[in-house]
């Protein structure tokens, strides 16, 4: 029995492994540029921010021997920082009723002896109430329209007329009592 | 099963086995060599960032402390001490008292310790004054810090035409002990010029106010044992 071998089928499987090696080839050297290129790039950017950590080390270390050198000022202002601000907190609790008593005392007829505060209450949330005492009644009718002036109502939040009487017998004495909450100082125009 | 590889093939093999190990091998490099050197840089570019800002932060410390002079530091160190002392010390109230008379004229003829229930930093003083419209104006202007120590009030009652007022007065302490951060203290520049501004007013009002003026620092030695001698 004679054996027969097809060269033509043979030679069509080289060229086809051959074009299969071809194919790695151009795949390993495709691999092998990305990878080189890739790992330098990374290799460059990483000394680029290896020199740059450097330089920012020395950095830091230099300000903190500077600092180091000056703890005892750091300290004092790190005291004086932490205790102005508890300062400050104590402060703002207070009742403060300075501007507002000059703002009172401005709008009501006091500094001519007509009118005269007979009591006034403040506390440091801002709520007041005060009685005004009036002996003459053309004063005291005066007084109502400036109190009804809306200057003097902008100092408050709210203002409200909680009494009013006339007492006495030869001499009329007229007394009103109002009672409302400032506005902040800084609110006022 | 064995596989059967021709000749050609195997030819073929070992003339492009190079190629196939530098293939195998740049893959390698790129699936396991590569993403850790760019773990890498991103820690060092992460760590580039904090020291970045620790930096900064440094600076704006050291720009901070240079802001400030020795000495200013000293006079504002002590002008808060002085008002805002850590520890009560009962005998500098008689002094801030008398301060406050003397600067204001709204006398003060009587005040009574209010001990009980007086929380931890507070000391409540009840005091009864008496005095003009005009030195109750003073009053308000310097009762605060002027005195020589911090002083509140939480609730006013005045009468002008009653002799007498009777006022609550809050005398305050705070200990605090400083910590050293990296942080740069915040220093609000309005706080700081309003700080300035008790400092010297304070060291004005305590050396020009009329009659005799006594220093209200505690700064003096304490003995634990009132009975043994220094």
């Amino acid at each position: 029995m004679s054996k027969y071998i097809n060269l033509l089928l043979k030679g069509q499987t080289y060229r086809q492994q051959e074009k299969i090696f071809e194919k790695i080839r151009t795949a390993s050297f495709v691999i092998g540029f990305i990878c080189i290129t890739s790992l330098a790039v990374v290799f460059l950017l990483k000394t680029v921010k290896e020199v740059e950590r450097a330089r920012l080390l020395s950095q830091k270390e230099r300000l903190l021997s500077e600092l180091l050198n000056k703890r005892d000022i750091e300290k004092k202002v790190i005291y004086f920082n932490d205790k102005s601000v508890e300062f400050e907190n104590i402060l703002a609790k207070d009742v403060n009723f300075l501007p507002y008593y000059r703002l009172l005392v401005n709008y009501l007829p006091i500094s001519t002896g007509s009118a005269e505060i007979e009591s006034m209450t403040y506390d440091n949330e801002k709520n007041v109430s005060f009685t005004l005492n009036f002996s003459d009644y053309d004063v005291f009718y005066d007084s109502l329209n400036n109190l009804e002036d809306l200057a003097f109502l902008k100092i408050f939040e709210r203002l409200s007329l909680e009494e009013f009487s006339i007492t006495g017998e030869s001499t009329n004495n007229y007394k009103v009592s109002f009672s409302g909450k400032f506005k902040p100082v800084d609110q006022i125009p | 099963m064995r596989i059967f590889i021709g000749r050609y093939t195997r030819e073929l093999l070992r003339r492009n086995s190079i190629y196939i190990l530098s293939g195998v091998i740049f893959l390698l490099l790129i699936l396991f060599v590569l993403p850790l050197q760019i773990k890498a840089y991103i820690d060092i570019k992460n760590g580039n960032a904090g020291l970045v800002e620790e930096i900064a932060n440094l600076e704006r410390k050291k720009a901070t402390i240079l802001s400030f002079n020795a000495e200013e530091v000293d006079l504002l160190v002590s002008t808060l001490d002085t008002l805002l002392p850590s520890k009560e010390d009962y005998f500098t109230i008689f002094t801030v008292l008398d301060n406050i008379s003397t600067q204001t004229e709204f006398r003060v003829v009587s005040f009574t310790l209010v001990l009980s229930e007086a929380p931890d930093e507070v000391l409540t003083l009840q005091i009864t004054t008496e005095g003009t419209p005009e030195a109750f104006v003073k009053f308000l202007e310097n009762y605060q810090y002027k005195g020589g120590r911090l002083i509140t009030m939480d609730e006013l009652t005045y009468s002008p035409a009653t002799a007498q007022t009777s006022l609550t007065l809050v005398f305050h302490t705070k200990d605090i002990k400083p910590a050293i951060s990296q942080e740069a203290p915040k220093i609000d520049p309005v706080r700081l010029e309003h700080i300035r501004t008790v400092a010297r007013e304070l060291q004005e009002s305590l050396t020009t106010s009329p009659g005799e003026f006594v220093d209200t620092t505690s700064d003096y030695t304490t003995k634990d044992n009132p009975f043994v001698a220094f």
